[in-house]
């Protein structure tokens, strides 16, 4: 600066009034540029923060898609094993039904068989009750009376000789002897 | 002069019905009505009529039943006019062989051509078959299968029509018929019946046809439920309350002393003394056991009676218990019998997850009709019930049958079969030689004596009526078989019970016992259990039973068959058979003293893992923890996580 003043003291007025504005102007350049470099330095760094973010974003969206596609498959996953398990419901369910089906088929059948057991069973007591009382339970419950035909025959007896009785009882009486000769006639008329 | 009276009977030559004719002649009389004929005791109607081959000068006679006359052989005397008996037959009653049986009886319900209103068909009426009450009784209704009918029903009416037939005092049956319709719906169905014996033959009634008739909903009732549903709803949203998660609400409908109660209380004994929990109770009805609750510390509340007949009502009462619920600090309901469902619905708006015990294996319409008539609850009430099954958090069975039997009504996942034990389980299942011959010797037993045991309140449900005409028959074959029946009561069913062991001369082999509140001396002098009822989910007293080493014979229905093998554990026959049950009393009398033994052992064995009552108070208490914890749940109704 010295140097500059004393040599701008050697110049005319004019060139130094000009070598003054210079000055100034190369001092407001120079700040303009410090400026200016600031500013570049400022939007070189933004520029590198922007661009570790966008990578950084890039990594994110790169994940986020994959984590979208594990999620669908996960959900195509979940739909298929929810679609089996209805499927596997459905069909546990048609087992279920098809057993009790057939449970109720056997039970029918087991039905019938104990009623045929029943019935022999049954068969079985009325023989036993024959060969201990020889009375059978079938007969009383049929109306029938224990040796039902014998005892028809004893009754049969009985009213023959009571007819008997009642026919000598009559032959004895005045009115038989009365008619005696009557009947000596029919029978007599009746001959061939 | 002096004229000899003489009479002749034409006994038929082949049996002849209850109402018949008689035809014979009488010499030595100058009227036909000089002369008296009498058949089995009563006096006929006399009529003249020619007799083609009677004796000259005699007249001839038709003598008509003025009465219907027993199956069995038929006394026939004619008697002069001074008494003298001028002769005497005998005419068989019955029919032969082959032939279809005699039949006598009537269908009182359903009447031909009415229309019937409820959700289920009620056939009654009565019949003799051959004289005798019928072995099966089945009842065929259009769209609701077959019904074995209850049969030795006592019917006094018939009894005074028919005084000489022994059976027509027990001649009535019934059966309940659920045909499935929608509200409003009517359909016009066919019912027939046959009567059956086995060695006697059968009958099938004429097809009858009726018009069932479902009651219709009212929209104005449905409307009036939701509205006021959502009164209550809008109520228990503005109560917040504290719960404790180890508190439970139980509602029940009796304190009285009585099956269903007592499991109750043991349940609830063990869950408070054993597992910690604090219980609060509300009842349908007041009784002893309110005692036995505040010895355990547990709170009671009696209400009324489910108030079940009209909408209004129903909700009035549901939102009342709601409250209750809400207000009580349990964290979770117990609900018990399947009528209870109006606390299950109260319990379900208060919030409070729900278990909900079910021991009746009745349909709804059953259950509806023998406790509420044929066309209780209506509709609305109806659905609430329904809705309340199918949104209960757990429905408990005592038996898988019962839990099947109700799985329409709910969700596989929801419903659960809890079986119980009983304290008996402490004899294991065997009963000391000198214990039972001193029970035997306090009841009057001989050493000889097979002494077979019913035990159960004398009524229809249980079949005692069929146990004494198998008996009947039974103890000609095995005099030393000796029955008690312990359960009597002077109910119409009970005293007819007793008139017949009278009638059928069994007095000194069926021993009547009244209701005995602790009947372990029964079960100890007992060779045979027998069951003979046609509803039982889990029947105590076979687990009683099988506790004292008792082999049992049982109706093959619901829960019985869960606990026996037939053959292998037990005996098992047809409900309301009385041959079946016959056959199963004969397979075990016939059964050595020590295939006995073997089969009450195999059935201790097979109960075992479930004898012991710790073990369902146990599995209950895990439940009730589980529902508390997870079962609260949210306003869509679903469980949370």
């Amino acid at each position: 600066m010295p140097d500059e003043l004393s040599e701008s003291a050697a110049l005319p007025g004019r060139v130094q009034a000009e070598l003054t504005r210079l000055r100034a102007e190369r001092l407001v350049f120079t700040a303009d540029q410090d400026k200016l470099k600031a500013e570049l330095a400022g939007t070189e760094h933004e520029l590198r923060e922007s661009q570790s973010a966008t990578k950084a974003a890039s990594a994110r969206d790169a994940e986020h898609a994959e984590l979208n596609e594990q999620l669908a498959a996960l959900r195509e996953k979940q739909e298929k094993d929810q679609e089996t398990a209805e499927a596997n419901s459905a069909a546990l369910e048609a087992d279920v039904l098809t057993a009790r089906q057939e449970r109720d088929s056997l039970r029918a059948e087991l039905l019938s068989c104990r009623e045929e057991r029943d019935r022999l069973r049954l068969a079985l007591l009325e023989a036993e009750l024959v060969m201990s009382t020889g009375t059978t339970d079938l007969a009383l419950r049929q109306g029938a009376e224990p040796a039902f035909e014998h005892q028809r025959l004893i009754e049969a007896e009985r009213r023959a000789a009571e007819m008997a009785r009642e026919l000598d009882a009559t032959r004895r009486t005045v009115s038989w002897r009365v008619t005696a000769p009557l009947r000596v006639v029919r029978k007599k008329m009746d001959r061939p | 002069m002096t004229s000899l009276r003489t009479a002749g009977v034409l006994t038929p030559d082949r049996p002849v019905g209850h109402l018949f004719e008689i035809r014979g002649w009488a010499g030595g009389v100058s009227r036909v009505d000089e002369v008296t004929v009498t058949i089995a005791g009563t006096s006929a109607n006399l009529l003249p009529e020619l007799i083609p081959g009677a004796p000259e000068g005699s007249l001839g006679w038709r003598a008509v039943t003025g009465a219907r006359v027993p199956a069995g052989p038929q006394e026939v005397l004619v008697t002069g006019p001074d008494g003298a008996v001028l002769s005497a037959a005998t005419v068989r009653v019955g029919t032969l062989l082959g032939e279809e049986p005699l039949w006598l009886g009537e269908l009182s319900t359903p009447r031909a051509d009415t229309t019937v209103e409820g959700h289920l068909v009620l056939v009654q009426g009565w019949a003799l078959l051959q004289g005798k009450a019928a072995s099966l009784i089945e009842v065929m209704v259009e769209g609701g299968g077959t019904v074995r009918a209850r049969t030795r029903l006592p019917r006094p009416d018939v009894a005074a029509e028919l005084p000489r037939f022994d059976d027509a005092a027990v001649s009535g049956f019934e059966a309940l018929v659920p045909v499935d319709l929608d509200f409003g719906e009517e359909r016009t169905l066919a019912v027939h019946v046959r009567y059956r014996t086995e060695g006697v033959g059968e009958v099938l009634s004429p097809v009858r046809t009726f018009t069932l008739r479902k009651p219709e909903a009212d929209a104005e009732d449905t409307e009036l439920a939701d509205e006021l549903a959502a009164d209550t709803a809008r109520a228990m949203a503005r109560v917040t309350t504290v719960t404790d998660p180890k508190h439970v609400l139980v509602f029940t409908h009796s304190l009285h002393v009585g099956g269903g109660q007592l499991w109750l209380m043991e349940l609830l004994t063990r869950m408070v003394t054993d597992h910690g929990w604090q219980v609060s109770l509300i009842s349908e009805s007041d009784g002893p056991l309110r005692a036995d609750c505040a010895e355990l510390g547990i709170e009671v509340h009696v209400t009324t009676h489910y108030r079940n007949s009209t909408v209004a009502a129903y909700e009035g009462h549901v939102a009342e218990l709601a409250r209750f619920a809400k207000c009580s600090g349990a964290e979770v309901a117990l609900v018990n019998t399947l009528g209870g469902f109006g606390g299950a619905d109260a319990a379900k708006r208060a919030g409070i997850p729900t278990a909900w015990v079910i021991h009746e294996s009745f349909p709804l319409s059953t259950f509806a009709y023998l406790n509420w008539g044929a066309v209780k609850p209506p509709p609305a009430v109806w659905n609430r019930w329904q809705r309340t099954l199918a949104e209960t958090d757990r429905l408990l069975f005592v038996a898988d049958s019962t839990r099947e039997m109700f799985l329409p009504y709910s969700k596989p996942e929801r419903c659960r079969t809890v079986r119980y034990g009983t304290p008996m389980e402490k004899f294991g299942g065997r009963t000391r030689a000198e214990v039972r011959q001193q029970a035997r010797t306090m009841l009057g037993y001989a050493p000889d004596d097979v002494v077979l045991l019913s035990l159960g309140i004398a009524e229809p449900r249980k079949g005692q009526g069929a146990l004494v005409s198998a008996m009947e028959r039974v103890h000609r074959v095995y005099p030393e078989a000796k029955l008690s029946i312990v359960g009597m009561h002077p109910t119409p069913y009970g005293l007819e019970v007793a008139r017949s062991v009278e009638r059928a001369g069994l007095s000194g082999v069926i021993d009547l016992v009244p209701i005995q509140p602790d009947p372990l001396r029964w079960l100890q002098a007992a060779d045979i259990f027998v069951n003979s009822s046609d509803v039982e989910s889990l029947p105590r007293s076979i687990l009683e039973a099988v506790c004292c080493g008792v082999p049992v014979a049982a109706t093959d229905v619901f829960g019985a068959r869960e606990m026996l093998i037939d053959g292998e554990s037990g005996w098992l026959f047809e409900p309301n058979d009385v041959d079946a049950l016959t056959v199963a009393l004969l397979r075990a009398l016939g059964t050595s003293p020590s295939g006995r033994r073997d089969m009450a052992k195999a059935a201790h064995e097979q109960l075992l893992p479930w004898l012991d009552p710790a073990g369902y108070a146990r599995e209950y208490s895990e439940i009730l923890t589980d529902l508390a914890r997870t079962g609260r749940p949210n306003p869509a109704g679903e469980e949370s996580a």
